[in-house]
């Protein structure tokens, strides 16, 4: 409320709306940093990203999809025939820095750097873990014959899966958002949300 | 500064524990081809874990400055890497507030795997590491 003189203007001013937060799986990173072959990934990678960046929504990665990324970038140059440190490295950082460079972005520890020699409380690490294993121990799973791979499949939450669907919860996202069509379980403890198709689901 | 140092064969640190928050108070870093000595100040619960941002570090745990685990009384090889990881992520790269990260830095890696067979190659990976 504003008085002004004898008149009183009174104001309502709306707080602004509660921005969602989003836990940003490994893959919506990789396909921002390159997918040659599957462009409209890259594309809603980066359009998704971008609404992160221009402040639309909250944005979270965890240190535990940057080791992912990493090694992921590590193991993909060693196929393409590099074998020397010194070539591989400076990819990694370029990319890993490409990620740090995004406006808005928070990055998180979810690993185990909490000294717990040194600090009372125990390491995050471990809370989470035992979490995700709780919770793969009472995921339902189905067992599913892959005709490419010509081979039967565990079709559910995997170990990984598993500690970033924890990761989520334990910093307080709204979404899990991801490309992979997996997540698969009866009971998930967050929303899982689909970048490609920009929707939840 | 840190990433350079860092990139050095043999590097020898070491550390005084501030034990009233036990934050790590200053870290003293000594390369054996300069006599320049360099002090970082940093608190643990300020730092980010866990990036590979540099050359894995060398580090030197028989001589008299690798680090102490104060509450075991000897040298923790683990904890000290630790340290320094958290040392190293300390130069981690910030945004610009005018750069547009989204459209400079997008698709930084297509040039690299530009070949039919790398279509999605970085996903499969990434699924094979999930055990999918």
């Amino acid at each position: 409320m504003i008085e002004s003189g004898n008149n009183i203007l009174s104001l309502h001013i709306p707080s602004p709306p509660k921005l969602q937060v989003f836990y940003i799986d490994s893959n919506v990173l990789l396909n921002y940093l390159g997918n040659y072959g599957k462009r409209n990934e890259m594309e809603a990678a980066k359009r998704f990203l971008k609404s992160i960046q221009d402040g639309k929504r909250k944005g979270i990665v965890s240190t535990w999809a940057l080791m992912e990324i990493i090694t992921v970038i590590r193991k993909a140059l060693a196929l393409k025939g590099k074998t020397d440190f010194s070539d591989i490295e400076p990819i990694v950082d370029q990319s890993i820095s490409a990620i740090y460079k995004i406006r808005n972005l928070k990055i998180v520890s979810g690993t185990p750097l909490e000294m717990s020699k040194i600090n009372s409380k125990p390491p995050l690490l471990w809370e989470i873990f035992e979490k995700a294993l709780d919770h793969m121990s009472n995921s339902m799973y189905d067992v599913e014959w892959n005709d490419k791979k010509k081979l039967n499949e565990i079709v559910g939450i995997g170990s990984n899966d598993a500690v970033h669907i924890l990761l989520a919860v334990h910093f307080g996202c709204d979404y899990l958002a991801t490309f992979d069509k997996g997540f698969w379980v009866d009971t998930r403890p967050i929303t899982i949300f689909d970048v490609y198709n920009n929707t939840e689901r | 500064m840190v990433l350079e140092s860092a990139k050095h064969t043999r590097n020898l640190f070491e550390i005084s524990q501030d034990k009233s928050d036990n934050n790590l108070e200053c870290i003293h870093t000594y390369l054996d081809d300069s006599p320049e000595e360099t002090n970082f100040e940093c608190r643990t619960d300020e730092i980010d874990f866990a990036i590979t941002w540099t050359s894995p570090v060398t580090l030197d745990t028989s001589s008299e400055s690798s680090f102490i685990n104060q509450e075991q009384g000897s040298v923790d090889e683990d904890l000290s890497r630790r340290r320094i990881w958290k040392l190293i992520v300390k130069d981690k790269p910030v945004p610009d507030p005018e750069d547009d990260a989204i459209e400079k830095y997008s698709g930084i890696l297509n040039q690299l795997f530009d070949d039919e067979d790398d279509s999605d190659i970085l996903i499969d990976i990434l699924q094979e590491l999930r055990g999918k």
